[in-house]
């Protein structure tokens, strides 16, 4: 099938750049971990959420440079010569992003229970589950945001990077404004229920399915405007 | 029967029409060549053709059909530029394209490879300037497709790989099936090729007609009145 | 096979005309016998690296001329019909004086020399090369 080929390509092409990224934020990770061996309990937190930043900001860059490249290389006359629409293209590509958020996000998780474990060692718990798919909707989504904004700045003639950055100010700003207008809605949905038992203290939090149900649907939605941007405003 | 129909086609890039105002046709099975400097729209012509750039107006139909999804399974397109990934091999690449077009030859490309001597193993940015332009060709011929469109094939080539390019299209052209189109400056190495011919300068035709005829009235190459017009 | 030295042919003038007066010169050289295969189209257009088509044109035209008829499944061979043959020699001589004379009448001189200076240069020059009779 050849959105399967298109993205099997795309796998090719940043294979190595997916390991190695990887590979250095598990270094990165091990060697602060070992620097300080008598962390605060709160240190489970703290690295993992420097951790969940940094591979953020690297899914963003993916994103952003898998449509770049195409530029950069010329080869976007060779992709877009090639008999797909423009949600066939993104849709091998947004996969893509999606394998890389799924390793990003098995790092991330494993990072956080594992010295969670370390750190409160008998704990037990069940927001492994809950963790790993607020996460990984996070990273598919700024990955996909990212060729999203990138595309639509390419689309454009002159001054792409001012009007690009301005455009991502822009709908981030709209994103958040409506996230906070549908947190009402979000409540109603059902949540998660989870709970931390260490020592005989029992925790338990309700976690809200919107929390990763949202950036997906955002998701979906930039999808489709990459779609349309591809197929309809793309010029070569 | 006419594969492609171009009326009051325009192409505007910001305040630069590259083309402006192209009215013309092509019956199928032909091999039209359209010269013109660098600049005259040539390049732009070619792209509206294979889909990659949207008219400012007029319109396009190839088959009948505006250029999008479909007429690009039919259409070979081979750009000017480098643009194929350098981290692939040769055979990668051509591998690569076979699984998206139907109309794929795989006898055909066996032949072009080793008729062209392409080392399918190599990297494409390890490739020479001659290597690549010969690859280019494969890519684009490798294929049973109704339009081929082939922009400056033998620019920036050394003149051996030049004649291989010249010779794997005279083979490989299957006259009444196949519609080709090749842009190009290199009017004089080409001109047998063509039967019919368009000149092109700033967006505009100044000259068309069959090769053979042109040679007649104005008892000059196609050469020589290129030159003629141009200089 | 002579049309390859025919490679260099004129690009001021129309292609399949040249492609046509190469086969008639092979055939009444004799290279070319009655009844004889001429090469396939794609064949003489790898040769010449021409368009197919513009050779396609010139069979065409020497078919419709009675110098080559089409077998189906075979291809294009040599008249067998001598008189057609003879005829073509007679326009090929015929297209030859003509154009010798054209360009001998940018120089004056009288009809004696022209005739005198023809009958010098075979007794002396190649006659050993040439076949008059």
């Amino acid at each position: 099938m050849k959105i399967l080929k298109l993205y099997i390509k795309e796998l090719k092409e940043n294979y190595n750049w997916m390991v190695f990224s990887l590979l250095a934020v598990i270094a990165f990770d091990i060697f602060l971990l070992l620097r300080m061996p008598n962390m605060q309990r709160g240190s489970a937190t703290v690295l993992s959420l420097l951790t969940f930043v940094v591979l953020l900001v690297l899914m963003f860059v993916k994103g952003y440079r898998i449509i770049k490249r195409e530029w950069d290389w010329n080869t976007k006359e060779f992709l877009l010569a090639l008999p797909l629409n423009g949600f066939e293209i993104a849709l091998a590509m947004t996969l893509e992003l999606i394998t890389e958020a799924m390793l990003y996000t098995s790092v991330a998780t494993g990072l956080f229970l594992f010295i969670l474990s370390r750190d409160f060692s008998g704990i037990k718990h069940n927001f492994a589950l809950p963790l790993f798919l607020i996460i990984f909707s996070y990273f598919v989504f700024t990955g996909v945001y990212a060729i999203f904004i990138e595309t639509f700045s390419l689309t454009l003639r002159k001054w792409r990077k001012t009007i690009g950055f301005i455009f991502f100010v822009i709908l981030t700003y709209g994103l958040v404004k409506l996230t906070n207008l549908l947190k009402p809605i979000m409540g109603k949905l059902p949540s998660f229920k989870v709970t931390m038992d260490y020592m005989g203290q029992i925790n338990s939090q309700h976690i809200n399915i919107g929390n990763f149900i949202l950036p997906l649907i955002y998701t979906a939605l930039l999808y489709i405007c990459l779609s349309l941007l591809i197929d309809k405003k793309m010029e070569v | 029967m006419k594969a492609i129909v171009i009326e009051n086609l325009g192409k505007r890039f910001g305040t630069l029409w590259a083309i402006r105002d192209l009215s013309f046709h092509i019956d199928e099975g032909k091999v039209l060549g359209i010269c013109g400097p660098n600049g005259s729209g040539k390049s732009t012509l070619l792209r509206i053709l294979a889909g990659l750039l949207r008219p400012t107006r007029g319109m396009v139909k190839i088959y009948g059909k505006n250029p999008g999804k479909h007429t690009k399974r039919v259409v070979s397109y081979m750009s000017e530029i480098d643009y194929l990934y350098p981290w692939m091999k040769a055979g990668e690449i051509l591998d690569f394209a076979a699984s998206f077009y139907d109309d794929w030859d795989e006898q055909k490309r066996k032949d072009l490879v080793n008729f062209l001597k392409l080392e399918e193993d190599k990297k494409i940015r390890e490739l020479s300037r001659g290597m690549r332009g010969r690859l280019k060709i494969a890519l684009a011929l490798s294929r049973r497709a109704k339009i081929y469109l082939l922009d400056e094939p033998l620019s920036g080539i050394d003149p051996s790989s030049r004649a291989k390019i010249l010779d794997a299209l005279v083979r490989e052209y299957r006259g009444q099936e196949e519609t080709m189109i090749i842009s190009t400056h290199l009017v004089r190495e080409a001109e047998s090729l063509f039967e019919e011919v368009i000149f092109l300068k700033q967006g505009e035709i100044i000259l068309r007609g069959n090769a053979d005829e042109l040679r007649e009235t104005h008892g000059k190459s196609i050469t020589e009145i290129f030159l003629e017009y141009f200089v | 096979m002579t049309l390859i030295q025919f490679k260099n042919f004129d690009e001021s003038r129309p292609i399949y005309l040249q492609v046509m007066e190469a086969i008639k010169k092979a055939i009444i050289r004799g290279e070319l016998k009655p009844g004889d295969k001429i090469p396939s189209v794609r064949e003489l257009a790898q040769e010449l690296r021409i368009n197919p088509n513009t050779v396609q044109k010139a069979y065409q035209e020497l078919e419709r001329e009675g110098i080559t008829f089409t077998r189906r499944g075979q291809g294009n061979f040599v008249t067998e019909d001598q008189d057609k043959i003879n005829s073509l020699k007679q326009e090929i001589l015929e297209k030859i004086v003509r154009d010798f004379i054209d360009e001998l009448s940018s120089v004056n001189l009288k009809l004696e020399d022209i005739i005198e200076k023809i009958k010098e240069y075979i007794e002396n020059e190649g006659h050993s090369n040439r076949k008059f009779r």
